[in-house]
């Protein structure tokens, strides 16, 4: 782990001293631990602010070498049925920990993809074995989240970092890696990354992969990829009346890149804001972004609502 | 209004030979499993259809537009086979288009028919235009097979003569006969291309009518829905060609922004292909076969009826080809999902959000270190260096 070569592992904050931005949360967990009895946790917050590391440092702060055996963590959004809650949670719940350790600790990430019937399942789960078993549940949002089981939990709201506090970061990288950025470049980076330090040092390290020196061009090569120059394309032909064109460029887009409709219609949504319309045009094909992507969910092929999308879009665009 | 095919729909007897018809209904009223082959067109369907009618049993139809996996066909025909009937005598339970059952979509179809056959209190009739298939070996055994002879030219010809007289369209004895004989027996074909070729004035005109191939009758179609805009334009548009609803799905698809340059009759006709869509993805997770009919009917009819003025000109139509591109997609995705989904376990992510995240991973593992830590193997590699 120590020698990770992706930064996101590398400079990961191993102590509660190296977490930066969310001193006020940190302060207060440090305090459980010291006390060596936690309540059961809820990490709220967007993408990117520590809540994992913060899971990660209170179980090695809390089990040092036996943190193998008396941590589990589970991205719930990859196992979010119901079995999961009944067989892997339980099963490693239900089991005291040896040790001279107080009890056993379950990080369950992006929770807010957990079915209803997985969080009644846990809502149980965290009730029963609360004297073996404490709980660090982790969601981006707090609404998809069943009362029963927010009021368990001691709420803990993270904030994207402030831009000072990235810059900070994006510094100490660069110090140790031996990297030039320009201050342009670092506006750049701060202004992409809105608060997230995984996207930032993901997009350090593509800048880095390219050249150690790292200016506005280098930077907005990365920063822009290839998919939106595509997509951006395709509403271009649009604008340009070229239906046909659009929408081959747009299939052509999905295939060779593996995207998705939903990573399209999210992509064309982002793309629509700095189109050459006027506003209130802007806001009818945001409008129909939202109707695409309701209908995708709904449907059985996604191409045929991205079709359907462009073929609106035109109708919205053309005088 | 009804769609030609359904109106004159070959009575039994006068199309089909009666011995035919006979072994038919024998072993209907046997209940007895019936293996019914014969090509494209020579009036199977039609002819349980009207023996049903004949003996007042209800006909329980699944066709190749409806999914019929394992589950969809123990679910319909499992049940049905035991149930009573209310209202009419007994039931025929017709599986039609056997042909059609889909490899991946309907997985297990065929063996859960298989199975049903022995246990179903009902006679159940498989039908086929491709008799010699090797995978109804099994079928075969368990089953009376009765075989349809291609319809000679002579009685199409009737039949068709028979329409236009009752449709009281002009028509000449030779024209009649080159449509016939271009669609070689089979009727329902021969009754589209008569409707398309006199829909305009009331006389036959075939010019414009292409020679049938294989895709001819999706090519019909797509003229009608395209050129027309017909009330008579019926949901059962697509029934009369060879292709799957789905098939008949993507040509429309494809070749309707050749034809519809106007952006509000563009807009309008995607629109119904969408919801046709929705209707499809209902069906798909619910099993709800109900909703078939308004796919069927949007993306015909509704695709029909959402431009404003008929069209004249003549155009080309060209084959989907979206399936490839899918396919060559879908292997694409398949490496990028492993891909993902190391990256995921190495840096506490889920799969779903390091997908999300793969444009900028892509990029940083072009350098060969995290190739190795997160132990790509030469197809991914190869797939992320290009």
């Amino acid at each position: 782990m120590e020698d990770s070569a992706i930064w996101i592992e590398k400079y990961r904050p191993r102590s509660f001293e190296e977490i930066k931005g969310q001193e006020e949360i940190v302060k207060r967990v440090k305090a459980f631990v010291v006390q060596k009895n936690i309540p059961h946790l809820m990490f709220i917050g967007p993408p990117g602010v520590g809540k994992t590391t913060l899971a990660l440092v209170i179980g090695r702060e809390l089990f040092k070498e036996e943190k193998q055996e008396n941590f589990l963590e589970l991205n719930a959004s990859d196992e979010r049925g119901i079995d999961v809650i009944r067989n892997k949670v339980k099963d490693f719940a239900r089991t005291r920990s040896l040790k001279n350790v107080p009890f056993k600790l379950i990080y369950l990430d992006e929770c807010d993809s957990l079915t209803r019937e997985a969080q009644q399942a846990l809502r149980r789960t965290m009730e029963s074995y609360s004297s073996s078993t404490r709980f660090i549940l982790s969601c981006n949002y707090s609404s998809k989240i069943i009362d029963p089981i927010k009021s368990r939990c001691t709420i803990l709201k993270f904030r994207p970092l402030k831009q000072d506090t990235i810059k900070g970061i994006i510094e100490r990288v660069a110090e140790k890696e031996n990297l030039q950025i320009t201050e342009k470049a670092k506006e750049m980076l701060i202004n992409t990354s809105q608060g997230d330090v995984r996207q930032l040092e993901n997009l350090l390290q593509s800048c880095a992969a390219m050249s150690k020196n790292i200016d506005e061009q280098s930077c907005s090569e990365i920063i822009i990829t290839t998919e939106e120059t595509s997509v951006k394309e395709t509403l271009d032909l649009v604008l340009a009346g070229q239906f046909i064109k659009a929408k081959n460029k747009l299939l052509e887009t999905m295939v060779m890149n593996g995207l998705g409709g939903v990573d399209i219609i999210k992509l064309i949504q982002k793309e629509t804001w700095s189109l050459n319309v006027e506003d209130q045009m802007k806001i009818r094909i945001i409008q129909e972004c939202g109707e695409a992507e309701f209908r995708m969910v709904e449907g059985g092929n996604e191409f045929i609502q991205l079709e359907a999308f462009l073929a609106k879009m035109l109708l919205i665009t053309q005088p | 209004m009804k769609l030609w095919t359904d109106k004159y729909a070959p009575a039994a007897g006068i199309e089909i030979p009666q011995e035919e018809i006979s072994r038919l209904r024998d072993a209907i009223l046997k209940k007895k499993a019936i293996f019914l082959a014969g090509p494209t067109g020579s009036g199977k369907t039609s002819a349980v259809y009207t023996i049903a009618k004949e003996l007042n049993y209800e006909v329980l139809e699944l066709n190749a537009s409806d999914v019929r996996d394992k589950a969809a066909i123990e679910k319909i025909v499992g049940s049905a086979g035991l149930q009573t009937s209310l209202f009419a005598q007994g039931k025929i339970i017709l599986i039609d288009e056997l042909e059609g059952l889909n490899g991946t979509e309907d997985r297990g179809g065929l063996i859960t028919i298989t199975k049903i056959l022995e246990s179903s209190r009902w006679p159940i009739v498989l039908t086929t235009n491709e008799e010699d298939d090797l995978e109804w070996k099994e079928v075969k055994k368990q089953t009376t097979i009765v075989v349809f002879k291609q319809v000679a030219n002579e009685p199409l010809v009737d039949i068709l003569k028979r329409i236009c007289i009752k449709e009281d369209i002009q028509y000449e004895e030779m024209t009649l006969k080159t449509l016939a004989r271009r669609v070689s027996g089979d009727i329902r074909a021969g009754i589209n291309d008569l409707y398309a070729a006199s829909i305009q004035n009331k006389k036959v005109d075939i010019t414009g009518i292409e020679d049938r191939f294989v895709e001819q009758s999706i090519l019909s179609a797509l003229t009608l829905i395209f050129k027309g805009k017909e009330t008579q334009m019926s949901a059962r548009i697509f029934d009369s060609t060879s292709l799957s609803l789905d098939d008949c799905f993507r040509w429309v698809e494809e070749n309707l922004p050749l034809e519809y340059k106007n952006p509000k009759d563009l807009a309008k006709a995607f629109d119904m292909l969408s919801y046709a869509d929705v209707f499809k993805g209902r069906i798909m997770r619910q099993q709800h076969w109900h909703y078939l009919v308004y796919q069927n009917i949007l993306m015909s009819a509704g695709v029909a009826l959402a431009k404003e003025k008929k069209s004249i000109v003549a155009s080309v139509y060209q084959r989907p080809l979206y399936p490839l591109l899918v396919w060559k997609a879908n292997m694409k995705s398949a490496k990028k999902k492993s891909i993902a989904e190391k990256i995921a376990k190495k840096c506490h992510l889920s799969k779903r959000r390091a997908l999300r995240l793969f444009p900028t991973y892509k990029k940083m593992l072009k350098n060969p270190v995290f190739q190795k830590e997160l132990r790509l193997n030469d197809e991914e590699k190869i797939y992320i260096m290009s």
